[in-house]
């Protein structure tokens, strides 16, 4: 079957596809560019005209298209345009939501004009995974454990509100629209009044405007409760949800959690994540460990149960990766993610996870 | 337990998490690790009861005890005084490590310690005694005369442990471990009184020293390499903490440096070219780690 991709050129996702299609001697996936689509919506109905298998990847690797989908967003909810964002700036996800959310409906008007077009993802599964609040409250409405869901807030004062109500001191901020661990923040004080605030959103000062908050391949602490309030607040005005701390199992100085992707609902591919620092996402420094040599045999059964459970709850998608942490007696999903399967090198039944999804589409 | 990943040692044993409701089975070369999860409703000092009730206590040679549920809140005396009371029952008990806690677990510098002059003088027969943390720390003068290892792992060294431990004899002591950390989060002291400290408690036994995670670490450098004595070490380890150029200038200058099997300096701020010229001079030196600092600012491996 001949595969469309609406990704970005040259970004590693699409040449991961590209290289094992060649691998695997199929026909080269035909990629729609997300900057011509959004200019010129025909080409991707065109390409769509014939039977195929149709991907969504993100668009995220085009700043490009990050603004367009911010403007959009923003002609959407009737907000002013903010200016485009910087490399690695975290600023206005909301608005991109808004814009991404137009796409994606878009996208389905034009797949129910395209019966032969199978997508791995629809784009409604796409969008409600996307929003992470939403996310988690349909896997918890499907019996799915997830963390202790708080609530929307709006700033660090919603936030510590909230954790105030919970009676707990230590909580996560999480931006509520975004991917990976960009604006994920671990909160924890003391009765000492000692706050902090672990992070990968760093402040940097717009010189002599307010600050910003970037996204750092480096996870820091802030500790100075002015910057903490304030890295809080900046995560908390572009929406985010407070969640309660779920202690990720031990390994020598850190703690991990899984990423395991389900490919068709079946579990498939999985990593385990050591962190030292709290936040475990692969980017940021955290070291790939195999989860066989963390976890016994009831526990990786543990977690591909829950893996199939919270799969179902997006049956139409056939490409999800979860995070999740394996304790004691239950594994809890941290986050699905409609784009987790970048995951380049590790290999389930002898195939990587482009060549898996290859085959099982 | 075949989980090679998280396989963790103290005292040369093999760590093995214990958890309330399992039998106590002392293997030969484990310890096991009492640990608190944040959400754990019971208490540290009841855990340890119930753990010591289950063992045999008159066979039990060592203890971890890692989170103690509240340790950015409460300090360890509550289970302390547990093992206080019940010391005539541990009679073998020679190595302990109270907090042995990651930075997901509670942040090194909020770890509340607490005062150890009951236990030392409680546990007359202890050899090794590790702790994590310094704030809410408290350790008299004192003399032990089974203590072999002695290590405090903390972000900053105050000024009056270490004022104590100048007074303090430990004829046994064989391992010195101090991490004097930074000012931001405790270490008020200088070199001077890391000096008293080890002319204190260096003894024909003492064959390792660390003075770790050290914002002074080039202070301390300059001052080791001009020390005879360093010359009978086994190991010196300098590691995780700020060690520049003018640090390891003296240390390649050092006849004595050179003698030691052993020269830990990881997580260093050392350029190239005295790397090589310290290889070439201190055959034992140890480099990993090195730290490329963006701008003039050194930072220790643990402080915060």
């Amino acid at each position: 079957m001949r595969w469309v991709v609406l990704g970005v050129a040259g970004s590693k996702r699409t040449r991961g596809l590209q290289d094992a299609c060649e691998r695997l001697g199929r026909p080269a996936p035909v990629l729609v560019a997300w900057r011509d689509w959004l200019r010129d919506p025909a080409c991707l109905a065109a390409a769509l005209s014939a039977p195929c298998v149709f991907k969504v990847e993100p668009p995220g690797d085009d700043a490009e298209v990050h603004h367009a989908l911010v403007v959009r967003g923003a002609e959407r909810l009737g907000r002013p345009v903010p200016p485009a964002a910087e490399p690695g700036e975290l600023a206005g996800t909301d608005l991109w939501f808004a814009g991404f959310s137009d796409t994606m409906d878009r996208l389905a008007a034009t797949l129910a004009q395209a019966p032969g077009a199978r997508p791995v993802n629809p784009p409604a599964d796409i969008l409600g995974m996307t929003d992470k609040l939403e996310c988690q409250l349909r896997l918890q409405g499907a019996g799915v454990p997830v963390p202790r869901l708080l609530g929307a807030v709006t700033d660090h004062a919603s936030f510590v509100a909230r954790l105030d109500a919970a009676g707990l001191d230590r909580g996560w901020l999480k931006a509520r629209f975004g991917s990976s661990a960009a604006g994920v923040v671990a909160f924890r004080r003391n009765r000492r009044g000692q706050v902090s605030a672990t992070t990968s959103a760093h402040l940097v000062d717009g010189g002599g405007g307010a600050p910003r908050l970037f996204n750092v391949k480096r996870v820091r602490s802030y500790h100075r409760p002015d910057e903490v309030r304030r890295v809080m607040d900046l995560v908390a005005a572009q929406g985010a949800y407070a969640e309660a701390w779920v202690p990720k199992p031990r390994a020598g100085a850190g703690h991990f959690d899984l990423r395991l992707l389900a490919l068709r609902g079946v579990p498939a591919h999985r990593v385990a994540r050591i962190g030292e620092r709290t936040v475990t996402n692969l980017h940021l420094d955290s070291r790939r460990a195999d989860p066989a040599d963390l976890l016994d045999v009831p526990e990786i059964r543990l977690a591909e149960d829950t893996v199939r459970r919270a799969a179902a709850v997006f049956g139409g998608s056939g490409v999800i990766g979860f995070d999740l942490v394996v304790s004691g007696p239950r594994a809890h999903v941290l986050e699905a993610n409609a784009f987790g399967d970048l995951l380049p090198g590790l290999r389930w039944g002898g195939r990587d996870a482009w060549d898996a999804a290859l085959e099982a589409a | 337990m075949t989980i090679s990943e998280r396989t963790e040692r103290f005292a040369g044993l093999q760590v093995i998490d214990w958890k309330p409701g399992e039998p106590v089975v002392h293997q030969a070369g484990q310890v096991h690790r009492l640990s608190m999860d944040y959400d754990d409703k019971d208490t540290m000092a009841e855990r340890l009861t119930a753990y010591l009730d289950a063992a045999d206590t008159a066979k039990l040679q060592a203890l971890v005890i890692g989170a103690w549920g509240e340790a950015h809140d409460e300090g360890p005396e509550p289970f302390l005084e547990v093992l206080i009371e019940r010391a005539a029952e541990l009679p073998a008990l020679k190595a302990l490590f109270v907090g042995d806690m990651t930075y997901e677990e509670c942040e090194i510098s909020w770890i509340i310690q607490g005062d150890y002059g009951p236990l030392l003088a409680a546990f007359t027969g202890l050899e090794v005694l590790r702790i994590r943390g310094s704030t809410s720390l408290e350790l008299p003068a004192f003399r032990h005369d089974a203590l072999r290892e002695l290590a405090i792992e903390c972000g900053g060294l105050p000024r009056e442990i270490g004022e104590a431990l100048a007074s303090s004899t430990l004829p046994k002591l064989e391992a010195l471990e101090l991490w004097l950390g930074t000012d931001d989060y405790g270490f008020d002291g200088d070199v001077d009184l890391v000096g008293r400290v080890v002319a204190a408690l260096r003894g024909p036994a003492l064959k390792t020293l660390g003075l770790r995670d050290a914002e002074i670490a080039d202070d301390v450098a300059k001052w080791l390499a001009g020390e005879p004595w360093v010359a009978g070490l086994q190991k010196l380890d300098l590691s995780l903490g700020t060690l520049g150029d003018a640090g390891a200038e003296a240390l390649c200058g050092s006849a004595h440096v050179a003698r030691v099997p052993v020269v830990d300096l990881s997580h260093h701020y050392i350029s190239p070219a005295l790397q090589e010229r310290l290889r070439a001079a201190v055959p034992g030196v140890v480099l990993d780690d090195a730290q490329a600092p963006d701008d003039e600012d050194r930072y220790v491996a643990v402080g915060e």
